[in-house]
């Protein structure tokens, strides 16, 4: 499933490097041989027979050492398009997931190098539902709360906040894994601990939940370990979010407002609003999830405390986007999980390869798909 | 330097590694458990190997080994007490940082023998760092060796009976420790092998009893470079009432933990970043640990 490329083509001994898994093409197109009238391979004895040196493949070999005598750079010499530093270097393609440690499970890449700088990267979900109603199985209290439209109470609040809650922490988790930050790590499995405590029912955890997040958020608000690693990665502005149909939290870093809780009475009840940022970074995103985990929790308590009903919405706003019953296909649909794949390979490109994971997974990709 | 020396050295190198695993759980805010540490261990050895998918035989199979005879070839240059002082070479010093040169080697093997893209580029990506971190490495242990008038470590801890290296250069210090960190694979300066980031990297393709050696070595290098924290910086086993053994040991153990401690404190830098700043700040600043050095030679040890 995952494929890497032999890499040691790259430096070949036959003196070309070429990414190719056949040795002998290196030599057809061999420039040295070619500059002497040479059929590299010496396999045309008639040829041979007809030089005026009577060469035969001993005497190709020896001539052969006499042109790399004559030009050492031959023997080492890259063929390929200047890189943005001036290096020449061979591309290194491969695919890397969908189990892959580097990715979201079920997110496949499609990769090309150039060095370690990411030269293209396409991505795509791979996991498909077997119940085709609910594309993330693995968000089911997100969505199954979307199946009680007709019900409407103050538990599906419950329900929706406290899964984006787990949902952003257990992302947060990932994200202090792949920069290599331990503590990041650490205080976001606090927050996704209690979380999980308060999902089981236990809601004296959703207090401590909540003490966490915001402790966390108040020290990574204006943390220069965070501004370090993830300010300027994979700039998404308000004109990208309008023409790729971008929703969630990636399009509210970018500073559009756009989060189906604003149209629903249940939570314009408890006073919400939505969590935003203007820089559009990696860093906006990583700060926007953080402050949602915040009012999610926030919101999750008062809905416990409010008792009261509203009338129910027709999306939800699920933790990576709105999520709304489709009343052709019977099923559900999460916009914007398309465009958000696409532009976070596109983003990815041009980046050197530890920037590029860190900007793909502050897009918070999920590996499951609405299949058809 | 004794007959009986190598077997101590292995002994001091598993002890050592235990401590080390048992530390990293308590940092980690785990409960520590050597039981488990041991099962898991035995349940690697008891692990088939598997090669990935086109290794390069001889690189992929000679690298864990490399790896661990770097590690211990260091260790075995750490003076620990009066009576036990390792090799004890006059040049010891230096052999310490030589012995820490195979790690790169080591390294850069392991990812190309692997095969694999991101193998690969961690191997690359690792001496990349080398370039970083081995200039300030061998300079500093230069200039902590001018007041001792030696390369021996025995000597150097003798020459801190009174003031400790930390006190008297103490930005030789500040460059040694993120250094160190960097040649015992430590985050945050794990760019060859960090698992989330690619997947494992360099020493991310190995199984089994490659896969103990090579778990084994990274904790036989922190005891290393703790302990020759220690010697070349707070004085070894000087300390009063307890004996030498005791405060060697306990001293190692601090900057063992403060290592694994100040490792999950930093995001891991971006590579370009940190050679650059390296050869900009970094180096300039341990030529001027070696002027340092030798005025503090001049005037407070001759």
């Amino acid at each position: 499933m995952i494929e890497g490329a032999d890499v040691r083509t790259l430096l070949d001994g036959n003196g070309h490097a070429r990414v190719s898994q056949e040795g002998h093409r290196h030599q057809h197109d061999d420039p040295v041989a070619d500059e002497h009238g040479h059929d590299a391979h010496g396999h045309d004895e008639h040829e041979h027979e007809q030089h005026e040196h009577g060469h035969d493949e001993h005497e190709h070999g020896q001539h052969a050492q006499e042109q790399d005598a004559h030009d050492h750079h031959a023997m080492m010499e890259v063929t390929g398009e200047p890189s943005a530093d001036g290096l020449v270097m061979e591309d290194l393609e491969f695919e890397l997931g969908p189990l892959s440690a580097v990715l979201p499970g079920g997110v496949m890449a499609t990769l090309t190098l150039d060095g370690d700088v990411v030269e293209s990267c396409g991505l795509r979900a791979t996991l498909v539902s077997a119940d085709l109603r609910v594309p993330d199985p693995l968000a089911c209290a997100a969505w199954s709360a979307i199946q009680r439209d007709t019900e409407a109470s103050m538990g599906r609040v419950f329900d929706v906040e406290l899964e984006r809650a787990v949902s952003h922490a257990a992302w947060l988790t990932r994200l202090g894994r792949v920069l290599g930050w331990a503590e990041l790590a650490d205080g976001a499995r606090r927050i996704l601990g209690h979380a999980l405590s308060a999902r089981e029912g236990h809601h004296e955890a959703l207090r401590e939940s909540l003490r966490a997040a915001e402790r966390l958020h108040g020290r990574l608000e204006c943390s220069r370990r965070l501004r370090f690693r993830l300010r300027g990665r994979a700039v998404v502005d308000r004109g990208t979010v309008e023409a790729y149909g971008l929703t969630g939290p990636a399009a509210r870093a970018a500073g559009v407002a756009f989060d189906a809780r604003v149209d629903d009475p249940a939570y314009g009840a408890l006073g919400f609003a939505p969590a935003l940022r203007a820089a559009g970074d990696a860093e906006a995103r990583t700060l926007v999830r953080l402050e949602e985990i915040a009012v999610s929790l926030g919101l999750a308590l008062r809905g416990l405390d409010h008792g009261a009903d509203a009338p129910a919405a027709p999306a939800i706003e699920g933790p990576r986007g709105p999520l709304r019953h489709n009343a052709v296909s019977g099923g559900l649909e999460a916009s914007g999980a398309a465009a958000l794949l696409r532009v976070a390979g596109e983003r990815a490109a041009g980046l050197e390869w530890s920037d590029a994971i860190a900007a793909i997974t502050s897009f918070d990709l999920s590996g499951w798909r609405v299949a058809g | 330097m004794s007959n009986w020396t190598p077997l101590a050295v292995l002994a001091v190198a598993l002890a050592g590694a235990l401590a080390v695993a048992l530390l990293e759980q308590l940092v980690g805010g785990l409960r520590p458990a050597p039981i488990a540490i041991l099962r898991r261990a035995a349940a690697l050895l008891d692990e088939p190997l598997s090669a990935p998918h086109r290794p390069d035989a001889w690189l992929y199979h000679l690298a864990p080994p490399l790896l661990l005879a770097a590690a211990m070839l260091a260790l075995a240059t750490v003076p620990w007490a009066p009576g036990f002082r390792g090799i004890d070479l006059s040049t010891g010093a230096i052999l310490f940082s030589a012995a820490l040169a195979y790690v790169s080697p080591a390294v850069f093997m392991a990812g190309w023998g692997s095969g694999a893209p991101l193998a690969v580029l961690g191997g690359f990506r690792f001496l990349a760092l080398m370039l970083a971190y081995a200039m300030p490495l061998a300079m500093v242990v230069t200039a902590v060796a001018a007041p001792a008038a030696s390369l021996r470590p025995t000597a150097i801890v003798e020459a801190q009976d009174s003031v400790p290296m930390l006190v008297s250069q103490p930005l030789a210090f500040v460059l040694f420790v993120p250094a160190a960190m960097a040649v015992a694979l430590l985050p945050p300066f794990d760019l060859a092998h960090a698992s989330a980031e690619l997947g494992g990297g360099a020493l991310g393709h190995y199984s089994g009893v490659h896969a103990a050696l090579v778990g084994l070595a990274q904790r036989v290098l922190v005891v290393a470079v703790a302990g020759m924290t220690v010697t070349l910086f707070l004085a070894g086993w000087h300390g009063p009432l307890l004996p030498p053994a005791v405060w060697m040991v306990g001293k190692t153990v601090a900057v063992a933990t403060l290592l694994l401690w100040g490792a999950r404190r930093v995001p891991r830098p971006p590579l370009d970043w940190l050679v650059a700043w390296t050869w900009k700040l970094a180096i300039p600043a341990a030529l001027g640990v070696i002027v340092w050095g030798g005025l503090v030679t001049l005037l407070f040890y001759r």
